[in-house]
């Protein structure tokens, strides 16, 4: 066994692909704690950037239930 | 009888993203028995129906100038209810069900019998009750009933701190543990005048002390915790010789303020398509206008 850390990390590709493709839309976001409405800013491998009345939200893909674009 | 003042008692944040379970939780300090209903109702109806209120003027003028600061109570635990429900739903069509996520809140009936905002009722959904006025006419017992009022409200405003660090609630339950806790002076020492009794001593009361609560303490610090207006213009200065003295927290003097506190802008709600509310479409809103200005 080796001694050294691992890092582990969970990628969603496809949904991060898709993500990758609304960037810029205006969306609706189903997360495990209530929804979200708002422009797309920035879509990373593991969160979104999200920005809702000038906020920015960043929201882990791995909370994502489902989006819909508007 | 009341003037009224488009304005709120102290701003509050604006919340990004609410919490509608905070706001089920709030609603305890609304209409539940010990909530902001009831101390306004309490107030109002002893105040209505006192007897020999001329020769007992100092009392009746101090229930009467808190039921008004109990208006004010009531539209800041509303407009935090109204505030904390942000972001609970999206806007689609109906057949996206876009309040599918009200479903499995604590509160649905905000959902279905308001557009997302604060009902006369309590945090397990029972309706605000008449049967909570105390109005015996008897001035120690309205008295001492007021103070354990005040005091039960306290533990109630407490214990909500506790379930939530939103800041739109704890602001205003800061504020009003700050404004609660100098009513409970007030009640304690308009007894000690009716009675002679010094209720510090009589028994040992829960703690009035705020500094373990971070939002009250800049509402402190302004010496909001020394203050009882009178919130009118020249009536109710009878509270003078009640509201009198030193205030046993902290040993500053009290003070009335004629009058009422300058306030703060009431926050505006968005309209919320998926509740139909307030329902007026753009077409809708021209007309509505057309109709505004015809024949001014």
């Amino acid at each position: 066994m080796s001694q050294q850390p691992q890092l582990i990390s969970s990628v969603d590709p496809y949904v991060y692909q898709t993500l990758l493709s609304i960037e810029g839309r205006m969306i609706t976001v189903q997360t495990t704690n209530g929804s979200l409405q708002g422009m797309l800013q920035s879509v990373m491998p593991d969160h979104i950037v999200l920005e809702v009345n000038e906020t920015p939200f960043f929201v882990r893909i791995q909370q994502i239930v489902w989006v819909f674009p508007n | 009888m009341f003037k009224r003042f488009d304005k709120q008692l102290i701003e509050l944040p604006i919340p990004e993203h609410g919490d509608a379970n905070a706001a089920a939780a709030v609603q305890d300090l609304l209409g539940g028995r010990f909530g902001e209903l009831s101390t306004l109702n309490n107030y109002m109806f002893q105040s209505f129906s006192f007897r020999e209120k001329k020769k007992l003027k100092p009392f009746y003028d101090l229930v009467a100038s808190i039921t008004a600061e109990e208006f004010g109570h009531v539209e800041l635990v509303t407009t935090s209810i109204n505030l904390l429900t942000t972001g609970s739903s999206f806007q689609a069509p109906p057949d996206l069900t876009p309040l599918q996520n009200a479903k499995d809140l604590r509160n649905t009936a905000q959902f279905v019998a308001t557009a997302q905002t604060a009902l006369a009722a309590d945090s397990m959904g029972n309706s605000w009750r008449g049967d909570y006025v105390f109005s015996s006419g008897n001035l120690v017992l309205d008295l001492l009933h007021n103070f354990f009022l005040e005091v039960g409200a306290r533990t109630h405003k407490m214990r909500v701190y506790e379930m939530t660090d939103h800041p739109t609630a704890r602001e205003m339950i800061g504020y009003l543990l700050v404004r609660g806790g100098t009513h409970v002076l007030a009640y304690a020492k308009a007894i000690e005048i009716a009675t002679g009794t010094d209720l510090t001593k009589m028994l040992p009361i829960p703690s009035l002390d705020n500094s373990k609560f971070d939002y009250a303490r800049k509402f402190e610090e302004k010496g909001l915790n020394n203050v009882l207006y009178t919130w009118s213009e020249g009536d109710y200065l009878g509270i003078k010789q009640i509201w009198k003295g030193t205030n046993p927290e902290n040993g500053e003097r009290l003070r009335v303020i004629e009058g009422a506190p300058e306030g703060a802008p009431i926050p505006n709600l968005d309209d919320l398509p998926e509740e139909f509310a307030p329902g007026i479409t753009k077409d809708h809103y021209e007309q509505i206008a057309k109709r505004l200005l015809r024949n001014l």
